[in-house]
This record gives structure tokens, C-alpha cells and sequence, in this order.
């Protein structure tokens, strides 16, 4: 029976507080994850484009940046060709066999980057005609050598540069040798390169930490040390790519080159050179080469990580913000039902005793007539003196009854008319007798001594008595409720005259914990209680600073924690002129 | 006073029985009925010199009575009697010609009391016009 009585009513506190953190668990969920989820799917498509424009630009760097190395070493080789060449080209055998001739030929062309270790005339035979170099090669004779051999069955005029090999000196190195035909006869310009020099052009190249720029012939065998510890002569782990003359650029696993336990995973580009037929490339670790990217996908994930814990931090406080105001709201919505209840049942309270009130005068008045026409009666009849006593004293007591009864009936009706404004003539003191009879059951059960020091001259004042009885039933109620809690004080209401603003002053004070001095300024505020909930409305104190208002005075709080608290009431003398033509003064 | 005519109008008729009564024993002469209705009616064919009138009636109440009373431009004093209380409908019933208003329940004497200034106030409400005539007259000899 309980139970479905309370189905019907409002949800109690602590339903209302399971409500409240459901309400604020699923919106800070929803809101997180409506703004969230977003976040994540722009990070992840920002990423994923990034990532691919980031590839992309490292591929083209990888492919420029190799195409500028190989137009150098081709260059480079092209050059010393160009050299020998001319060399050939512009003097007779005879003349470059004496070797006074090739050594200042040797200097001339060796002037400007001494790319050139040494210079050899060499017979169709394979015999030296004349040597300028380092080593003791004069009678060095290469007709078993495999690039005397290749050059003396190709073509009559050609250019043939080597791989990179030991030969004679035992020093890793190639050759370029020259084929010149001059009618039956075929002599040789060989010069071998500064293996320093070239492995300067070839490997003055930093790429990165893991990066590395080397050249391989056709079978895979280095032309070049490598800055990751590839030997010359020694066979690549990189594998040998099919012919392109333009750079090609691939991402896969080529194999070990350091410490590493598996063959990372690298950016490689690479090119062919025509002559010699050496592969060019270069590699890279894909971390390292993409390192941008990878820095920039860090960064952001930092970033959505702080974006989204300040989502959360504001969603949650925003939340809890929002939950508030909307407890506070219920909570006004509650407290002004609970007065608009009360008021509805004043109202019908109202009614209902002047119904009764109306209702119960017409049946007095005909007692009244009737008991009067026995009074007539009696004086005119003869009767017995024992029954015309009794009957004197019983009219009497009937007469006094119904009197009783019309007080009753009138105060009823009286309270039932009390929102009706009637400005009249008030005796403040006489008003604040009335009040006090109310009240007196209340103050003397919360201990409280009510102590009056009314103004014997007080004037009268011009104003409406019925909402002057709220308001000091109102403030006197709200005094004595002050000793709730200890149980015992006084509340004192004196009267005087206040000749400086033409009035009267009402002075109430109690003897209570008083107001702290951040509470004074609402005590008025409409709702504004510090009663528990369903004991005080919160509006009290606000109606009676309205009617006070209304009535052109002035209501006003002194308060001093632990001393009490001092109400003032002023009344001017006269009402504002709009209330006393709209209020009908009698 | 002894001879006045009284036309008492409530729909109790307990209430006029009892007043008719008392007002009789008093030596007023007393007609009771018991509707606005009837009370026009009477109004119409005899003159009265009060009135004592119940505001709520059912039917006709004692406002609406009143303000087809004011149509008859009769000279009867009417007494209003209220168990209302409520001023309000009495000042509204003064306003509308009404002598005065009593509530009930009231004494016997309240009422008399009442009746008597009523009669008085109609008796020089009628000598109004002759002193007006006797005036005029003084007037035109001069």
C-alpha cells in the first residue's frame, strides 16, 4: 500500500540521487565518445595521408638525390675517359713511348684532382713501351691479363673500363684503357684510377645513420666500401637488379648490413651506369628514412591523447555543472509545488469555512429570533416562578452560546476574506495582540518567552490589517523557530513612534544563533531557506518583505552571530497613494 | 414603531416566521415571502415602508432583486440582511439604494434599531418633494 502510494508521487531524494548520477554517467559517456570517436577518425585519416605524401616525398628524395650521385661518378669517369682519350687521339705511339713525353702527359692530366695512379703505354703484345707510376710494372706483361685480353678481341678503337680488381699490385683498383689503331698497328693508353680519389666521389654520401651509397658490378661484388662496414671486392647482400637507366626506387628487406638479427626493412634506390657496368644504389633503414612521419604521427598521438583528457576533464565538469543547476531547479520546482500546495489548500480551507460559516449563520439566526420570541413571551405570560427562572437563565445561556457561535462564524469568514486588501485605520499594538494568541502555542512548545513592549501613544496608522497579520505572524513564527534547536530564549516586539520618516517602527528580536553575515543579504530572496526540506518554504520571509514593500515600508535585518537577530518593520503613516485608491478605504 | 409596514423577504422560512413573529410582538405590521420573485410582486401591488432583504437567495438573489427594485421607483427602505458577511456584496447593495445591512445572526434590537432609522430616513426622503413644492411655491408668490 505504501509502495504505490509513493509510485504516484514524486521521486524521493535518493531516487532522485541514483537518477542524477545515471543522468551524469551516460552524458559524460556520450559526450566523450560523440566527441572522441571524431577525433580519432580525423587523427587516423590525417595519419594515413600523411603517411602516404611522406613516403611518396622520401621515395623522390631517394631518387633525386641518387640521380645527382650517379651524374657525378659518371661524370667523374667520363672525364678521366675524355682524357685519356684526347691523349691518344692528338699524340703518335712513337711519341708517348718515350717516357719524358708520358711523364709530362701523366702530369698535365693529373694536374687537377690527381685522379689518375699511373699511366702505361702498353704494345698490341701486352709489353709496357712506357710506365709512369708508383710501382715496378715496366715489365709487367699483361697479354694473360683478362682486360687485355677482352679489349684486344672487341673493337678497333674502343674505351674499356674494369671492375675493380688485385691485379699485379695487390691493391684493390680498376683500369681504363684506351684501344688505339693506327693502320696495322694497335697500342694501348692504360692509367689506373686513384682508388681514393674515386672511392671519395662514390662514397662522399651521408645518408643518415642507416643509409648507405654503394656500387655493385653485374655478379654483386662491391666497387666500393660502404659506410655500413661493405668491403671492396667483397660480395653484397644486396641483390643485383635487373638494367634501368633511369632510378628505381623499391621498399623490401635486402638483406643484413650491421648487428641487426633480421634484414631490416629499407628504402633502396638504384641506377646502372653504362660504362663500366656498375649498379649504383642506395639504402636506407624505412624507420630512418621516415622518421619525419613517424615523428609527426608521436606528436599527434600526444596531442589527441591531452585533447581528449581535456574533453574529458571540461565534459565532466560541464556535466557536474549542469547536474547541479538541474538539482538545484528540481529542487526550487519541489519547493514551489509544496507552496503552491499549501497555498491551494489554504485556499480551499478558505472556502470551505466560509461556506460552513454562511451556512451555520442562517440556522443561528432563526435560534437567535426563536430564543428572542421566548424572551418576548416570558415577559408577557403567567407561569410557574421555578420554570419562568429556569427559563430566564436557560435564554441566557443560549443567548451567550449563540453570540459564541457568531464570533466563531464571523472569524472564519474573516479569515477566509484575508486577501482581500481593505486599507483602513490599524492600531499596530491592538494588531500585534491579535497576532500573539496564534502563536503562543508555538512559542511556548519551542520554550520561547514572548515579551511585549507596545508604545502606549502609538498613533494609528492608515493601512491593510489583514496583510499586516501575515506579516508579523510570518516574522514572529520565523523568531520563535530560531529557538528551535536550544530550546529557550525570548523574542521581544516593541512598538514606537519614528518621527524622522513619519511612521511606526516594529522591532522584533530574538535571542537566537543569529544570521552569518554571507546568508543576511538572501534572507529575503524568494525560496531561500535553511530549514530542512518540507519544514520551511523559503518564502516566508519573502512574502512579508513584499507586503511590507507594498505597503510603502521598509523591512530590515541586524543580525549578530551568537547575539540574535533584530527584525524592523517600518509603516509610514499613510499608504503609497496608488494602494489607497485601488485598496477602497471605509 | 407601532403600523409600519415591513415586507420581509428570505428563503428560509423558518428565519421569516420567526422574524414576522418578533417583529409583530413589536407592533410592526409584517408580510414574509420567500423569493425576490414574490417580494416584486408584493412591492407591486402594496407599499411598504422597509424592507428587510436576504442577499443569497436561490433564484433571484438579493442584488439581482434589488436592481429590478431600483426600476420601480418606489419609495420603501430597504434593509439588507447578509449571512455572507462578505462587505464587499453589502457596500454593493448600498451602492445600489440599499439603506443599510445588518448580518446575521443579529439581535432583535439591532434590527429594530436599524428599521427605525430606515423609517425615519424614508419619511424625509418623502417630505423632500412637498418642501420642494412649498418652496417653489414661496418662490413664485415673491
Amino acid at each position: 500500500m505504501a509502495t504505490a502510494k509513493n509510485r504516484t508521487r514524486a521521486p524521493g531524494i535518493p531516487e532522485r540521487e541514483a537518477y542524477y548520477r545515471r543522468q551524469f554517467r551516460r552524458f559524460v559517456f556520450f559526450t566523450t565518445l560523440s566527441s572522441i570517436v571524431p577525433l580519432l577518425i580525423l587523427g587516423w585519416i590525417f595519419n594515413y595521408y600523411y603517411k602516404d605524401f611522406a613516403t611518396a616525398r622520401a621515395k623522390t628524395s631517394f631518387v633525386t638525390q641518387l640521380e645527382q650521385h650517379a651524374k657525378l661518378v659518371d661524370l667523374f669517369l667520363q672525364e678521366q675517359v675524355s682524357k685519356l682519350e684526347l691523349v691518344v687521339r692528338s699524340h703518335t705511339k712513337d711519341f708517348l713511348a718515350d717516357k719524358e713525353n708520358l711523364s709530362s702527359i701523366f702530369e698535365t692530366i693529373n694536374e687537377k684532382k690527381g685522379a689518375f695512379n699511373d699511366l702505361g703505354l702498353i704494345d698490341e703484345k701486352g709489353r709496357h713501351l712506357a710506365y709512369i707510376g708508383p710501382y715496378e710494372l715496366m715489365d709487367s706483361n699483361y697479354s694473360n691479363s683478362f682486360w687485355f685480353k677482352e679489349i684486344m678481341t672487341g673493337p678497333s678503337h674502343q674505351v674499356y673500363i674494369s671492375d675493380m680488381f688485385l691485379g699485379f699490385r695487390g691493391v684493390p683498383h680498376f683500369i681504363i684503357a684506351v684501344l688505339e689503331t693506327d693502320g696495322s698497328e694497335r697500342w694501348i693508353l692504360r692509367a689506373t684510377i686513384e682508388t681514393e680519389v674515386f672511392r671519395r666521389i662514390v662514397e662522399d654520401v651521408r645518408v643518415g645513420s642507416t643509409g648507405e651509397v654503394f656500387l655493385l658490378n653485374t655478379k654483386g661484388v662491391y666497387q666500393s666500401n660502404t659506410s655500413q662496414g661493405g668491403k671492396m671486392l667483397e660480395m653484397s647482400v644486396f641483390p643485383v637488379r635487373p638494367f634501368t637507366e633511369t632510378v628505381k626506387v623499391e621498399v623490401g628487406r635486402f638483406g643484413i648490413t650491421g648487428s641487426e638479427k633480421r634484414p631490416p626493412m629499407q628504402i633502396a634506390s638504384y641506377v646502372w651506369l653504362n660504362n663500366p657496368r656498375w649498379m649504383l644504389a642506395m639504402r636506407q633503414d624505412y624507420a630512418e628514412a621516415l622518421y619525419d612521419i613517424n615523428h609527426v604521427t608521436y606528436v599527434m598521438l600526444i596531442i589527441l591523447l591531452v585533447s581528449a583528457l581535456a574533453i574529458l576533464v571540461v565534459t565532466v565538469f560541464v556535466t557536474k555543472y549542469m547536474m547541479h543547476a538541474t538539482r538545484k531547479r528540481d529542487m526550487e520546482v519541489d519547493q514551489a509545488n509544496e507552496c503552491f500546495i499549501q497555498a491551494s489548500r489554504l485556499a480551499s480551507v478558505g472556502q470551505l469555512s466560509a461556506g460552513v460559516a454562511h451556512e451555520i449563520n442562517n440556522p443561528l439566526a432563526i435560534i437567535n429570533f426563536e430564543n428572542q420570541i421566548l424572551a418576548d413571551m416570558e415577559k408577557t405570560s403567567e407561569m410557574d416562578p421555578v420554570f419562568q427562572k429556569q427559563l430566564l437563565k436557560s435564554l441566557t445561556h443560549n443567548s451567550n452560546m449563540i453570540k459564541r457561535c457568531k464570533r466563531l462564524t464571523h472569524s472564519l469568514l474573516k479569515f477566509s476574506r484575508q486577501t482581500e486588501s481593505v486599507i483602513d485605520d490599524v492600531d499596530i499594538n491592538r494588531l500585534v495582540e491579535d497576532v500573539i494568541p496564534l502563536i503562543e502555542r508555538d512559542a511556548a512548545s519551542s520554550g520561547t518567552r514572548l515579551i511585549l513592549e507596545p508604545q502606549n501613544d502609538l498613533p494609528t496608522i492608515l493601512t491593510d490589517s489583514s496583510q499586516l497579520q501575515q506579516v508579523f505572524l510570518n516574522l514572529i513564527t520565523n523568531v520563535i523557530d530560531v529557538h528551535d534547536e536550544t530550546g529557550y530564549g525570548s523574542v521581544r516586539i516593541i512598538t514606537q513612534t519614528n518621527m524622522n520618516d513619519k511612521g511606526v517602527d516594529i522591532l522584533i528580536s530574538d535571542t537566537g544563533s543569529g544570521i552569518p553575515p554571507e546568508r543576511i543579504d538572501k534572507i529575503f530572496d524568494p525560496f531561500f531557506t535553511t530549514k530542512p526540506v518540507g519544514k520551511g518554504t523559503g518564502l516566508g520571509l519573502s512574502i512579508c518583505y513584499g507586503i511590507v514593500s507594498k505597503l510603502g515600508g521598509r523591512l530590515q535585518v541586524q543580525s549578530e552571530v551568537g547575539e540574535g537577530s533584530v527584525f524592523t518593520v517600518f509603516l509610514p503613516l499613510e499608504p503609497p497613494a496608488g494602494l489607497k485608491e485601488d485598496g477602497g478605504i471605509k | 414603531m407601532k403600523g409600519t409596514r415591513v415586507l420581509l423577504v428570505d428563503d428560509e422560512v423558518d428565519l421569516t416566521d420567526s422574524t414576522k413573529t418578533l417583529l409583530e410582538n413589536r407592533g410592526y405590521e409584517v408580510t414574509a415571502v420567500n423569493s425576490g420573485d414574490s417580494a416584486i410582486k408584493t412591492l407591486g401591488q402594496e407599499r411598504y415602508d422597509v424592507m428587510v432583504l436576504d442577499l443569497k437567495m436561490p433564484g433571484m438573489d438579493g442584488i439581482s432583486t434589488l436592481k429590478e427594485i431600483k426600476k420601480l421607483q418606489i419609495s420603501t427602505q430597504i434593509l439588507v440582511l447578509t449571512g455572507h458577511g462578505a462587505i464587499n456584496t453589502a457596500l454593493e447593495a448600498i451602492e445600489l439604494g440599499a439603506y443599510d445591512y445588518l448580518t446575521k445572526p443579529c439581535d432583535i434590537d439591532e434590527l429594530t434599531e436599524k428599521l427605525e432609522d430606515a423609517i425615519k430616513k424614508g419619511e424625509s426622503d418623502n417630505k423632500k418633494p412637498s418642501l420642494f413644492r412649498a418652496l417653489n411655491n414661496v418662490i413664485r408668490k415673491k
